[in-house]
This record gives structure tokens, sequence and C-alpha cells, in this order.
């Protein structure tokens, strides 16, 4: 052995232990484990991992409330799907749908009640605790100059009920609803037979023949399943089902007909049927109701002979004929109007021209006509009579309580604004996610998201029976949420009218118990499939115990009987005169999709559909016929500048040969995230409406 | 001088290495496989690791299988009186490590193998049914991954055949039996 | 064919283009199915990631007379020289035998995107991005499919989670032959319109060989020979006359994000 190391000897160390580093594990070892840390890396998530269980719930994103079987991983739902053979939802589950388990941990979920400072780009959102919110919401109350509104975006749910109750207790208070409403009709033909509580539905599966003033009834209307399963695919299809629409819409797309009337045109349309109904085929209605003013009708609809109201429908008026001449002919029609779920509510005259025509034909009170129901248990003598914010004088407002459990229709900021007292008026608004309405209110409560409380579904829209349904909880409940009724009822007690605070449940489940009182209706369980006759449950756990399985009560059918007086609101068509367009020139004309407008959340999911796709254009894009196109000098994919009376705004163009031409097609929604929408520039009308505004495109 | 630096660089390969690739873990509970799956309580593998009708095995079971029996101290062990307050009556899951863990990339049917190939779970997990405590879970520093999966051997020979859990494994005896499959019957 | 590893299967589709409404929800259910995470903010046509895109495809006429057809577009199953697979030099893509379903390995691929130009349907993905979920979603993804990383190309394969889950309950059952009701991937199962049918070619009483042999059916692109094991449906000769044009690539596809 050296004494004493060397350079040598070092250099043999070093030497040996490179050699014998090859022969040890650790370069063959740390390779193979490296190769697996990269497949593996930490930018991918990790999957899930626990028990796999099925539970069943009900879809709260827009009313249509379709039943859905979920799958869950431990505590996590990571599948939706439809409920084949649901005698509301069929089985249906939209798009928007089929990620709303996301909902929950959308980017935009609020984290604690916040008090936004100052509007557009310079607002300031502030975190406060939920008492200090309704210390603030009753102070309104309490100052009393000027009325307080809530305005339910989803009524007919139970907790829609207690609203109304809280807003019949406090002086000048009001409930109301969304100004667009799906059943613009019914609620029309309610006041023409002097019944403004009777609920009315559409006998869809037993009519031949429907004709639809641009409802969207194959884009999500009413319950989608219903509509969607009954006139699914043209070949199969039992019933002739016709659209006026000025656009080409999905739904005028999947139409036998699609009448492609003038914007604005439908009243017009509407009542040139009415005069070849009347004036030209007299005789052939059967109906056994008397029209108290059809002489004043009459008047009118004579000057609506399908020549003269081409003008303003811009329709043929042998096309005209024909399709009165069908309606004439069918053994059973309804005949209905909706609004756009971007282009919002047509006017009321409109409404009411389309609805006249079901007392004409004869389909009120009839089997496949619009048919009565029985009332909800527990809510007679309301639920119906009910304003919508269109009615409210404008500036009149000091305190808007907004519960935008979503009616998938878009609300423009405006239309809400121009109701508030100037200066002084307070908009809350009770959302989970920081939608387009809640940036511009004063206070935001976060309510609970979709699938995180218990929730009811309430009828849908033209049911023909009452149905009540649970969306039970497939997610943990958040504790950063507010129970927007309880809220509701505290901002109401402190501003001095004692009242008891319910929690949300035990609203559900006092209707439940009217329900089993009535002993009517059946039950049906998704999980398994079955249906069971309320009257066949003794005690009302039984009952509470197949709702809380996702289960749905469907009420029996009414006997139906024709109302033996009406009136066709002759006094309200009188009014108008002439085409309601005035210039010429380029028609702005705002559209949506329904429950994915007003920049209400959705999961970040449905990017595919927007953005990574052309399938359902986004916001920030203006569709324009070749020809307008070119009279204005754009071309395709360019930035263009959209002018109007209320300001101008920056947006792709489309070309797009099935646009009408003259017309500027444009989806309502946010632009980006707290982006302008392309409703802030649309007029929004004395009568509430924003259908169609004189616009101008040129070269950005 | 070549031969010492030679046998520090075999001693720190074959010996240090594999103390500092792997970090040791305790398993939660000091659970016997020997006592519940021996005479004492006699039950079979897939009494407790269940392989559902739909073709989905369940792994490790959760806290509630264990209250079936465990819901009070059913002896006088310090391991059973921890499982009873700690887990069964909070109802919280036992954090187990998983020897066997593979990566989400990987898709193993127990179905296929334990139901259709009757394959015993022995084959492939090792004696691990009669051990009379859980083995201290060695974890890969850089993988994340169980020492299992590589086998206790460091160079990577197994001495007996449910030593290692690489897809090499999968592979060899996938080919033995003359089985043609594709990537994706066992990636995800 | 064998006992020993089951009937070999051929599974294809039939696609109704005249009951398809483009209401998209075969886009989300299969994004969600197969953990595709949500586009980027800067995500366009070509860098998002949409296994299943359906399309618009315009008629060229004028409004009112317009006519579109709703075009679901995938990986459509080449099963003769299959572009992807003759370019790949990793051998990350291979048709099974068993299936016939053209399987992609994302932990094989190099990411050279050789595949996405040899696609002639523009079928295949590439991960621009490491995928992100917003906070908690992430905790929602399927657990029956891994998400890809970065840097690799994907594609549809059938919902082949699904089929893994149907033939370990077939395996649970002691038997190699799947239920075909088990197995219906995302697509079909979220059409209401019921514009998809899946199924078995090879079993010539399946619905789906039947509608693939029966008139007005038609293959994309047929004239290029990979045999696409994806048909389609249309009665309206334009829709068919659209299926052997050269698609030109929309501006918005070709616009960079």
């Amino acid at each position: 052995m050296p004494t004493h190391l060397t350079r040598r000897d070092i250099l043999k160390l070093v030497g040996g232990s490179a050699v014998g580093f090859f022969f040890t594990p650790v370069p063959w070892k740390l390779l193979d484990d490296t190769s697996i840390w990269t497949q593996n890396w930490s930018k991918i998530p990790p999957l899930p991992r626990g028990e796999r269980t099925t539970r069943y719930s009900a879809c709260t994103l827009c009313p249509g409330g379709c039943a859905v079987r979920a799958q869950l991983v431990g505590p996590m739902p990571y599948s939706l799907r439809g409920v084949s053979g649901h005698p509301v939802s069929r089985g249906f589950l939209c798009a928007v749908g089929l990620a709303g388990h996301h909902m929950a941990f959308h980017p935009l979920r609020l984290a604690s009640p916040v008090r936004v400072d100052g509007a557009g780009d310079e607002a300031k959102v502030v975190p406060i605790s939920a008492d200090a919110a309704m210390r603030m919401a009753a102070a309104k109350i309490r100052e009393g100059n000027g009325s307080v509104a809530l305005l339910d975006c989803q009524p007919g749910r139970a907790v829609s009920a207690y609203y109304e109750d809280l807003a019949r207790m406090i002086e000048n208070g009001l409930y109301v609803t969304a100004a667009s409403r799906e059943d613009s009709t019914l609620q029309a033909l309610r006041s023409m037979i002097g019944e403004e509580s009777a609920p009315l539905g559409f006998d869809f599966e037993n009519t031949s023949m429907i004709l639809s003033f641009g409802a969207p009834l194959l884009d999500g209307w009413g319950s989608p399943g219903r509509l969607e399963r009954l006139l699914k695919g043209k070949p199969d299809r039992s019933v002739r089902f016709v659209q006026v629409e000025h656009r080409q819409s999905r739904t005028a797309l999947q139409a036998d007909l699609w009448v492609p009337v003038n914007p604005g045109g439908e009243r017009a349309l509407a009542l040139s049927i009415a005069h070849v109904l009347l004036m030209e085929r007299p005789g052939r209605r059967t109906s056994a109701t008397t029209i108290a003013d059809m002489a004043s009708y009459k008047e009118t609809v004579a000057r609506y002979t399908p020549e003269a109201a081409r003008a303003e429908s811009g329709i043929e008026p042998a096309l005209v004929r024909q399709v009165a001449e069908e309606l004439s002919i069918a053994p059973a029609s309804i005949v209905l109007s909706g609004p756009d779920a971007g282009g919002g509510p047509m006017e009321r005259d409109t409404e009411y021209a389309v609805a006249g025509l079901n007392l004409l034909l004869g389909n009120v009170g009839k089997k496949g006509g619009v048919v009565f129901l029985h009332e909800m248990p527990g809510t007679a003598g309301r639920s119906h009579v009910v304003r919508d914010i269109r009615d409210v004088p404008d500036h009149s407002l000091n305190l808007l309580i907004i519960d935008p459990a979503s009616s998938g229709y878009a609300v423009p900021w405006k239309s809400l604004e121009r109701k508030l007292c100037p200066g002084t008026g307070m908009v809350v608004s009770l959302a989970a996610t920081m939608d387009e309405i809640a940036a511009h209110a004063d206070i935001v409560v976060p309510a609970p998201a979709p699938y995180e409380s218990l929730q009811d579904v309430p009828t849908q829209t033209g049911a023909s029976a009452a149905t009540f349904g649970l969306s039970t909880p497939l997610l943990p409940a958040d504790k950063r949420s507010v129970d927007p009724a309880s809220f509701v009822a505290g901002v109401i007690r402190l501003a001095g009218f004692p009242l008891p605070v319910p929690q949300c449940d035990d609203l559900l489940k006092e209707r439940g118990r009217m329900i089993h009182a009535e002993r009517r209706g059946t039950i049906y369980q998704p999980a398994d499939g079955s249906t069971v006759r309320v009257a066949e449950l003794a005690q009302f756990d039984e009952l509470w115990t197949k709702l809380a399985g996702a289960g749905v009560w469907v009420d029996d059918p009414k006997e139906q009987h024709e109302p033996a007086e009406a009136s066709l609101g002759a006094s309200m068509l009188q009014s108008r005169g002439g085409p309601r367009r005035a210039d010429p020139g380029l028609l702005l004309i705002p559209y949506g999709y329904k429950r994915a407008v007003s920049g209400a959340a959705i999961s970040p999911i449905l990017s595919k559909l927007s953005q990574e796709s052309a399938l359902r254009p986004g916001a920030g894009t203006v569709a324009l016929h070749p020809v307008t196109a070119a009279l204005s000098g754009v071309v395709d994919a360019e930035c263009v500048l959209l002018d109007t009376t209320n300001g101008t705004m920056k947006l792709a163009v489309r070309i797009d040969r099935s646009v009408r031409p003259g017309v500027a097609e444009a989806v309502a929604g946010p632009i980006g995230r707290h982006g302008a929408d392309i409703m802030d520039l649309c007029d929004v009308r004395e009568d509430g409406t924003w259908r169609m505004t004189n616009a101008n495109v040129r070269k950005a | 001088m070549f031969g010492s630096g030679l046998a520090l660089a075999l001693f720190a390969g074959w010996y240090g290495f594999p103390r500092i690739l792997y970090r040791s873990e305790t398993q939660p509970l000091q659970f016997s496989h020997a006592v519940h799956a021996g005479e004492k309580a006699g039950m079979a593998c897939g009494d407790c690791h269940v392989l559902d009708a739909a073709g989905r095995f369940h792994g490790i079971p959760g806290t509630a299988k264990c209250a079936e029996c465990h819901s009070a101290p059913l002896g006088d062990s310090k391991e059973e009186k921890m499982l009873v307050d700690d887990y069964v009556t909070p109802s919280k899951e036992l954090p187990w490590r998983v020897y066997s863990r593979q990566p989400d990339n990987a898709y193993f049917p127990h179905a296929a193998h334990v139901a259709l190939a009757k394959i015993p779970c022995a084959e492939c997990h090792g004696p691990y049914g009669q051990s009379e405590a859980p083995r201290v879970y060695e974890v890969n520093r850089i993988t994340g991954y169980s020492r299992d999966i590589w086998g206790p051997n460091i160079s990577g020979i197994a001495s007996h055949p449910w030593e290692g859990m690489k897809m090499d494994r999968c592979v060899t005896c996938h080919a033995t039996h003359g089985r043609r499959d594709g990537c994706i019957d066992c990636h995800k | 064919m064998d006992s020993e590893h089951g009937k070999n299967a051929r599974f294809g589709m039939v696609i109704d283009l005249d009951r398809c409404d483009g209401c998209g929800a075969c886009m989300i259910a299969c994004a969600v199915e197969n953990n595709v995470p949500p586009g980027h903010a800067s995500a366009t046509e070509r860098t998002g990631i949409t296994w299943m895109r359906v399309a618009a495809v315009e008629s060229g006429q004028e409004y009112p007379a317009a006519d579109v057809a709703f075009v679901p577009m995938f990986c459509q199953q080449c099963e003769n020289e299959t572009p992807c697979i003759s370019v790949c030099p990793q051998n990350a893509v291979e048709i099974d035998p068993a299936t016939g379903i053209v399987g992609q390995i994302p932990q094989r691929c190099l990411g050279c995107r050789y595949c996405m130009t040899a696609c002639p349907y523009h079928a295949r993905y590439f991960n621009w991005r490491d995928p992100a979920w917003p906070e908690g979603m992430d905790r929602q993804l399927n657990p029956d499919v891994s998400p890809r990383m970065r840097g690799v190309a994907e594609k549809c394969n059938f919902c082949h989670g699904r089929l893994h889950a149907a033939k370990a309950k077939a395996a649970a059952k002691g038997s190699r032959e799947i239920d075909p009701a088990d197995y219906v991937p995302a697509c079909v199962e979220s059409c209401f319109q019921n514009a998809i049918v899946f199924g078995d070619l090879n079993d010539h009483e399946s619905e789906v060989a039947k509608l693939a042999r029966g008139a007005d059916t038609f293959r994309f692109l047929s004239r290029l020979g990979s045999e696409p094991k994806v048909y389609f449906h249309s009665t309206r000769p334009w829709v068919k006359e659209m299926a052997e044009s050269t698609l030109t690539r929309s501006k918005k596809e070709n616009g960079h994000g």
C-alpha cells in the first residue's frame, strides 16, 4: 500500500469508478425511470380514482329541466347523459347540458358576495359579506322612493311562489319575469279568454299542424326533448310543421315549410292569414266560442288582404292562402309565437295577432290544440298572473333583485337599466357566476351552481300536464354560495317586514305535500323506469323518497272544454299601421342560441362549438349576405365597424348566402370575457323589444 | 487504486443507489392478510377485492367494506381499535399506498385475467394474501411509482414470477399465450 | 374467427346527414368522454382539438333557398393503406385486427405531425399546449381515458374506453363476445336525432351493415381508395356530390391564432 496518494492514484480511482459505474444499475435504471417520468409529467392532471356510482338528477341550466343520468367517480360527476324513457325530457340532453357538471368550477364563479363599484372597464369588484349585502339592499327598500322588483328569470318554481308572496308583502313590491317569455302565446290567450290564471298548454302530441312564428321550437324551446322527439327528422314526422321566421334558423331549416317573413312582418302575416280565414274561407270555423270584439277585429283584418299585407310581410299571397287553407282543413292545429334567444320578444300586438288565430280556428280547449291544465297544487290563483318587466314603468325601480336561474334567453342590460330610478336604483344579482347582467349589478350574491343544491324543475312551457321534478345535488355544496330564497327573505326582514326565512328544501317539500294531498298524477322514477300513481302512495314520505331519487311527477290531463267567450284583442291590433321599419338601410338583427346568450355562463368546453369550429358562430362576428357585403365594400373574415345610433363595435365579418340581404345577423353574448355585447348597439324600444336596429357596416 | 474505485462504484451503485432512489413510506394500518384470509376469518381474495358484474375491479375496499364486520372492535388489537376509531366511526377512507398502481395511461382489466383467463391472483401479486402485515411501501422518487413495478431486485432480474410489473412482463406473458393485441388494448 | 381471440369485428358507422341538425351535442359528449380540454383562448379550428367536428356546409344557393348540411367529421377509420399509419415513423398508429379501429398511442408519438398532413379528412389534431382544465374541472375527468401531453397527435378512436368497459363486462361473464348494447360511442349515445348508427360491419345482420349497403349511402373521398369505415347517408344530390369534392379550408382554419 502506498503511504501517500499520488495524482495517478486519484485518476485510477476515478477510472475504476467510471468503469464500475457502468456495471451498476444506476445509468440503466435512471434512463428507464426518466422515460417513465416524461410520460407522466406533472402538467397532465392525474385521473380521478374512486368508486364508480350512477346517480340521477335534472339539468337546471335552463327551464327545460332535462333528466340526467350522471356517472360519478368518488364524489365527482364525470359524465352526464339523458334518461331515455323519461316522460318530460324523453332522453334529451343538449350540448350545453352535457357539460353542466363543469359549471361549479367555471372560471367566472364567484367566491363571495361582491359589491361592484363603477361601471364598464373601470368597474372594481370588492368582496363583501352576505350580511353587508343584505343590509345595503334592505336600506334601499326602507328609502321607499320607488318600487322594489323581484325579477324571476325562471318562473314556476316553488321559490317563485315564495318570491311572489314576498313581493306582495312590501309596499311597492313587484314580482316580474323576464321579457322573453316562451309562453307569450299562452299569456295572450289567457287574457283573451278572460281567465288570467288558467294554466294552459299545447297538445303537440295530438295536433296535426304547428304554425310557429319565430319560436325556436327545435332549438331548445320548452321541454326540448318533447319537440325534438315529435318533430325529429322530416321523413318520420306525423305533424305538419310550418315555421315563420325572417332568419334561416335551425328550426326553420328543419321545418316542412319555412316562410321567410320580413323582419317585423309577422303581425301583418298573421292578420292576413286571419283575413283569409274570416273573409275568404268563412264557415270553416268550428269554434263554439263567442268572440266579443269580432266586429272591430274584422274591421282591422279587412285591411290585411294577403295582397295588401305583402308590402309588410314580404310573403306571396299564394303562400299565405296555402298556409291558411292548410290551417283551416287541419283537424287540430296550434299557432304560436316565441322570442328568439338573442333577438328577444316580439311586439305585444304581434303576439296577440298570432295567439288570436287559435281562437279563430277553434283550437282552444280542444285535443290537439291549446289545452287547459289542472292547477299546479298549491299555486291556485297565481304563477300565471305575472307581469313581465316590459310592463314596469321606466325609471321607477329603486331596487331590482334578479334571480338569474337562467331562462336561457337574453336579457339586455339596457332593458333593465331603463327601469331603474336614475342615479339611485340598485341592482342585486343572485348569480353563481359573474355573468353579463351580474357585471352590471351593484351587488352580486353567489347562488349555488347547478347540481350543488336541491332545486325543482317546474312545468315546462307548453306542457300538456303540470309536472314537478327535483334536481338533486351531484356535487358537494359550496359553502361560499348563498341560498337565493333565504337571501331575499333576509333582505325583506331587515327592511322591517317580519317573516320566517324558509330553506329552499322546505319550499320544495311543501309543494310535494300539496301534490300528495291532491292525489292526482303519476311519478316516474329514472333509476328503474317505473311509474306509480300518487294515489297509491299512502304516506307523503313515500312520495318524497321517489322525488328525491330524481323522480318526476306528471299530472293527469284535464277534461277540455272550449271557452264560452273570448276577445281577440282587437283594440290592441288597431293601433299600428304600416311597417314598423322606416329606414330601408341595413338592419342589425341579434340572435342567439338558447342558454348560450347574455353571457350566461356555460362550460368552457363549449369552446368546441363556437371557437374551435364554425358550428355555432360565437359572439363577435356579423354575418352578411354577399350582396350586402359588396355594397358595404367588405370581404370575408375582415374586421368591420358596425355603427348604430348607440355606438360602434368592431366585429369579424362572415359572408353567408343564407343570410337575408339587407340584414346584419349577429350573435348575442359578450365578446371575450367582460367584453361588449352586440345588444349594447341595439335599440331597446318603448315596448321592450330589441329585435332590429338600423345599422351601418364599414371597413375598419 | 483502480480496484478500489471499481469497488466503490459497485458498492454505491448496488447498495447505495436503491436507498437513495426509493423513499420508504408506511401503510396507515398494519393490516394482516393472514388473519383475514387464514382460518380465522376464512375469506377469499374476491370477498374484499371485488370484481363486479360489470367487469369493474374495485381494488382495495373502502372503509364501508371494513365496517361490515368492524363497526365495533371484534378483538382487542390496537390496530383494529385504530381502524374503528380513526376511520370507520368518522367514515374516513384509509390512505392506502398501492404497490401495484400503474400509470394512468395503462389499462389492466382484472376481468379478462381473473374471470376469463382464470389466472390466480398470486401469479401477479405474489403471496401477499398470506402476509401478516403490509410491507414497507417504497416509492420511486423519479417516477412516483412503487418499487414493486420494477421489482425488488434493483438489477431488474426477477427471482419469482410475480416480481416486477412493467410492460415487458405483460408482453412476455401475452406472447407466450399467443395473444395478438394492439397498443390500445392495454393503453387508455 | 378463432375461439381464443373471439370474432374479428370491423366497427363502423353510418351517419344520416339528412337527420343531423347540427346541435353539436356529439362534439361536447366526445370532448367530455375523451378528456379533451377546453380550447385555449387563442385556439382556432386549426390549433384546437375537436376529435368530432360538425361542419356546416352550405349548398351555395341564395336566401331563402339556401340549404345547409351538417357534416360530422372525425377519424374515418380507413381500412386500406391507412394514410396516417403509412407515414408514421414511430409506429404510433396501428389498426387493431380484432376491431378494425385505427388506434393512436400518444406515448409513442414524437409529434412530427406527418399523420396530420397525410389525413385526407383533417381528423387528426395536435396538442400545441399542455392539456389544461380550470381548477376543479380536472377532477371531473373520465377515469377511463388518459389525457394526452403536449407535443403529440390525437384523434377519434371510437371511444376505446367504452370498448374496454364492454370487454371487461363480457369477460366478467366469461365471454369474449361483447354485447353490442354495451359498446356505444359517446357521440352516438348523445345524438338525439339518431343520426349516427354504430356497429360491426362484419355482422351482416347488424343495422349498420345493412345501412352501409343501402341506397344513398356513400363515403367521403372514396376515390382515394382508403376504404373508410364511416359511411354517410343523404338523399340530397348536392350533399352526395360534396362528398367527392375537394374541400377548401375555411379562412378561419387558415388563420393564425
